[in-house]
């Protein structure tokens, strides 16, 4: 066995977190809440925990506003609390009527016994953020003293940002040792290549000041300003960074009003028409509903210095875009726009400027709607940064097809997303009705935990699709009677509503499926074909409400995570994504066996292997332990080869512990190793 | 677009002395003066103003109300019964126009917005000059009747909508009517007039008449507007012989 074990060679699936096991874990609980008027009496006590809670302080409201779709209906979104702080993920979001309470949907964490009187003062966890990841601080004042669950249990943190390099990041420390527990970035970004324009025409909204022309929309109720950074690195992370404030010589000019810039321009006109998408299709104020500005920043580096800029520049500022929460010139958000890349930086393809794709703006741009509103941030469960860039991919793509006609040609609507950055067309695409196409997922036992946001969001988005246009998903085999493309304004509403009014921050892919459905239900009636079309399309994905405990294998899993096997490894071998999720109950793995066979079916390895090697293996996406919280995953990675023999199979079964103390196995399906 | 610009008319006759029962005509020249009515007429001009980057489309009706005028007139005999004389007539009114105008999107192209409304306060104006030959008919004792005829030199001057002003507001899908903009466009232009007056004379050398002239001409104003100049008119008014 232990050869064996030495033949595996893990590697990260994602760059997600660096994660520390802390000691400073206390017991606990999530549960998530999912109630609705299908089950009065869940709802009702449902509504009776939040009223408790929020009477005992434990739950405080942080936004409270009516609902702009469904008359007579009102949101609230309440933080929990933990002695007077603050447990990061812990959220509820309700909805009532005049009849009262319509949905519940949250996270409540319940059953702490942690001590919240931190052993570091707030200046020394201020100044741990900054170390922990090399960096400078970045938050302002303070840290943010919090109750951080993680799947090990839950830690005393300070939470905070800061500069490391080129990016901002959110970083959690331990607030009794001040070592690091959490990092994630801020940028939530795109990767893409790209350069110039198609050549259409644009309406250029601009405001006249001092003889010129400026990028600085005057029409629209809210500030739309779109920055030129006249290709300087170090003036883009100034402001982005609030290191210095923006001039009106950052603004994007022209002399004349005929605009010769299209990078400023798209980027300006897209702006644009994706804050008249929100205000025309959901009566949506802008990225917050309240006008919050939008700050667009273009051509951060200079297309000719490419082959001179260090990796990181290249992949941050020229073949991606990112919105950034926290960034730009008053710190409430920017989204910055890479160049792109010449034709044949990278071998026969042009990267295309990232504004020249009006799905790309827009799902930057619907970036900023989710801070502002379910804030999905992927963390601490991985599903949720999953939502955050398919909601992202849906709204960009559905403002497309509001604004622009259906087609294959640039600037025409599509579902595939980021179809415009290169030429040829869509190599950085992600396809929402063809998943496999794009070498993305289109099954949810075929994600990635802990893997690429990006592509682990397909199996939603291709979920919506379904909604929208009908079909048959080709890993299930079941079919969905879609609301057809006349009636796609019914779907993109539902995700709409419950992206913006039902969802919590740590949302899963299991509640979302409820919210979205809840949602449908609330517009169009119980049983009205859009509800009917979204049910049976999560039915598709192979999205349930998430109960049982549940694996799932997938190999050769997302582009990221398919590099080489370093060296030991035979010819042909196979890396295998391997993710363990627990239902309503947190698990206690006591055991794990991983079972590989031959071409022929005949048994070739049976490993058995322990709690401690669990939480070896599974740090991929966690910090690496045998424990894992209710509605949580872990995951590994795993090169393995067969002894030589070109195909076969493997299967992974998991023996734990649940919280009333059964034991409890569940396994992957035996899951084929295609041939080599 | 067809008007009727009336303009003027003028008959003349010089009253045969009472009692005179010869077809013959001797009097040196006549003379009048009258009020005439021309009869409401209309006309259509569409405009493409640049809007929002694009060509707008505005189509304005023109509605000319019957308008009273006023016109003078002399001439000498030259021969026999014919004269020849020149006839100068006026009108002017303060009219309106119905807008049908195809407004651009202020953000979108080959989004235009449909906005209708009426524009108020568009002046018309016509000069006529008609040189006429005239036969004069004297057919009883007090009634002269005449037949005349000739070219005629128009002046117009009109008041065309050039563009509109809208009330909007986002998201600019709509807009309403808040006023136009207009311009004056003179032209002038070569027709004809035809006409006959009848006269009843009170004394030898004066009398009242009435008189019916048919005038015209087309004048393109614009590229876009032409308008018809003259039309049929009823007049009448004072007669003088001398």
């Amino acid at each position: 066995m232990s050869d064996t074990l030495r033949s595996f060679r893990c590697m990260a699936i994602a760059a997600c977190a660096a994660l520390v096991p802390a000691a400073s874990s206390a017991q606990g609980r999530p549960t998530a809440l999912a109630a609705t008027r299908a089950d009065v009496s869940a709802l009702r006590a449902a509504d009776d925990l939040v009223e408790g809670l929020a009477r005992s302080r434990a739950l405080r409201i942080r936004a409270s506003q009516s609902d702009p779709l469904v008359g007579g209906r009102r949101h609230e979104r309440f933080d929990q609390f933990h002695r007077g702080v603050r447990i990061v993920g812990g959220d509820v979001a309700r909805q009532s009527g005049s009849d009262g309470t319509v949905s519940v949907f949250g996270m409540i964490h319940s059953g702490l016994d942690i001590d919240v009187d931190p052993a570091l003062p707030a200046e020394r966890g201020r100044e741990a953020i900054a170390s922990a990841v090399s960096g400078r601080w970045f938050g302002g004042d303070a840290p943010e003293l919090v109750v951080l669950p993680l799947p090990d249990g839950y830690h005393l943190a300070y939470g905070g940002q800061a500069i490391a390099g080129l990016e901002i990041l959110t970083v959690y420390v331990d607030a009794n040792s001040g070592r690091l527990l959490q990092q994630y970035s801020d940028f939530q970004r795109e990767i893409g290549t790209g350069k110039g324009t198609y050549g259409d025409d644009k309406k250029v909204s601009a405001r006249a000041a001092s003889g010129t022309f400026l990028a600085d929309d005057p029409m629209r109720p809210a500030a739309i300003t779109t920055y030129d950074m006249k290709g300087s690195l170090a003036r883009t992370t100034a402001i982005l960074n609030r290191v210095s404030g923006v001039t009106m010589s950052d603004i994007g000019a022209d002399t004349d009003n005929v605009w010769n810039d299209p990078t400023v321009v798209d980027a300006h006109v897209y702006a644009g028409w994706y804050y008249d998408y929100l205000f025309k299709r959901f009566g949506r104020r802008g990225l917050d509903g309240n006008n919050l500005r939008m700050a667009i920043l273009t051509h951060p580096v200079r297309l000719e210095d490419i082959a001179s800029a260090p990796p990181d520049v290249v992949g941050l500022y020229y073949v991606n875009a990112f919105f950034c929460g926290t960034c730009g010139p008053d710190g409430r958000g920017a989204v910055t726009f890479g160049e792109g890349a010449p034709r044949n930086f990278f071998p026969g393809v042009e990267v295309k400027p990232f504004s020249a794709s009006f799905d790309v703006v827009a799902h930057e741009l619907t970036h900023g709607v989710t801070a502002t509103s379910a804030r999905l941030n992927g963390f601490p469960y991985s599903e949720a940064g999953a939502l955050n860039e398919a909601f992202s991919d849906i709204f960009g793509a559905s403002a497309g097809f509001f604004q622009l006609p259906a087609g294959t040609a640039p600037v025409t609507a599509s579902y595939l997303l980021g179809r415009d950055l290169t030429v040829p067309s869509g190599l950085l695409a992600r396809s929402m009705s063809n998943p496999a196409s794009t070498r993305d997922p289109d099954f949810y036992a075929q994600r990635n935990i802990g893997g690429d946001p990006h592509f682990n969001g397909v199996i939603v988005t291709h979920a919506f699709y379904l909604a929208i246009e009908g079909g048959t998903n080709r890993t299930s085999g079941l079919s969905v009677a879609g609301v057809g493309a006349a009636n796609r304004d019914q779907i993109e509403k539902a995700f709409f509503r419950a992206l913006t009014s039902l969802l919590p921050s740590n949302s899963t892919f299991a509640l979302t499926r409820q919210a979205t459905i809840q949602s449908a239900s609330d517009l169009y009636g119980a049983g009205s074909p859009a509800e009917r079309a979204i049910t049976q399309a999560w039915d598709a994905v192979g999205v349930q409400p998430r109960t049982a405990p549940s694996a799932a294998l997938l190999p050769n899993p997302a582009p990221p995570s398919t590099a080489s096997c370093a060296g030991g490894v035979l010819n042909p071998h196979w890396v295998l994504g391997i993710t363990v999720s627990a239902g309503a109950s947190s698990l206690q793995v006591t055991q794990w066996t991983f079972d590989l066979f031959d071409r022929a079916g005949a048994l070739q390895d049976h490993l058995v292997l322990d709690a401690p090697t669990f939480a070896q293996f599974f740090g991929q996406c966690g910090p690496g332990s045998s424990r894992l919280l209710a509605q949580s995953d872990a995951c590994t990675a795993i090169c393995t080869d067969l002894n030589g023999d070109t195909s076969g199979a493997a299967l992974v079964t998991i023996t734990a512990t649940d919280e009333a103390g059964r034991s409890v196995t569940f396994s992957t399906p035996r899951t084929v190793l295609a041939p080599r | 677009m067809r008007t009727a610009a009336a303009i003027v008319t003028l008959a003349v006759l010089h009253a045969a002395p009472a009692g005179a029962q010869s077809s013959a005509w001797t009097d040196r020249g006549y003379a009048a003066i009258n009020g005439f009515y021309q009869p409401s007429t209309s006309f259509t001009d569409l405009v493409r103003p640049t809007a929002f980057g694009e060509a707008a489309q505005v189509d304005t009706r023109y509605g000319i109300a019957a308008v009273p005028g006023v016109d003078a007139a002399a001439g000498v005999r030259v021969w026999r019964n014919l004269a020849i004389g020149v006839d100068v007539g006026f009108l002017t009114k303060s009219g309106g126009g119905s807008v049908s105008a195809q407004m651009p999107h202020p953000f979108y192209f080959n989004r235009p917005r449909a906005v209708t409304g009426d524009a108020s306060g568009l002046t018309r104006s016509e000069t006529a000059v008609n040189v006429e030959a005239l036969v004069m008919l004297p057919v009883r004792p007090h009634w002269q009747a005449a037949l005349f005829g000739g070219p005629t030199w128009f002046t117009v001057n009109q008041d065309l909508v050039t563009n509109v002003t809208l009330a909007e507001s986002y998201p600019y899908d709509t807009a309403s009517l808040a006023g136009t903009t207009s311009a004056r466009q003179a032209r002038g232009k070569a027709g004809f007039n035809v006409g006959g007056d009848v006269a009843y004379m009170l004394r030898p050398h004066v009398g009242i008449g009435a008189d019916v002239r048919f005038t015209r001409a087309r004048i393109a104003l614009t590229d876009t507007a032409t308008v018809t100049a003259g039309g049929a008119h009823i007049g009448g008014g004072l007669r003088l012989r001398f």
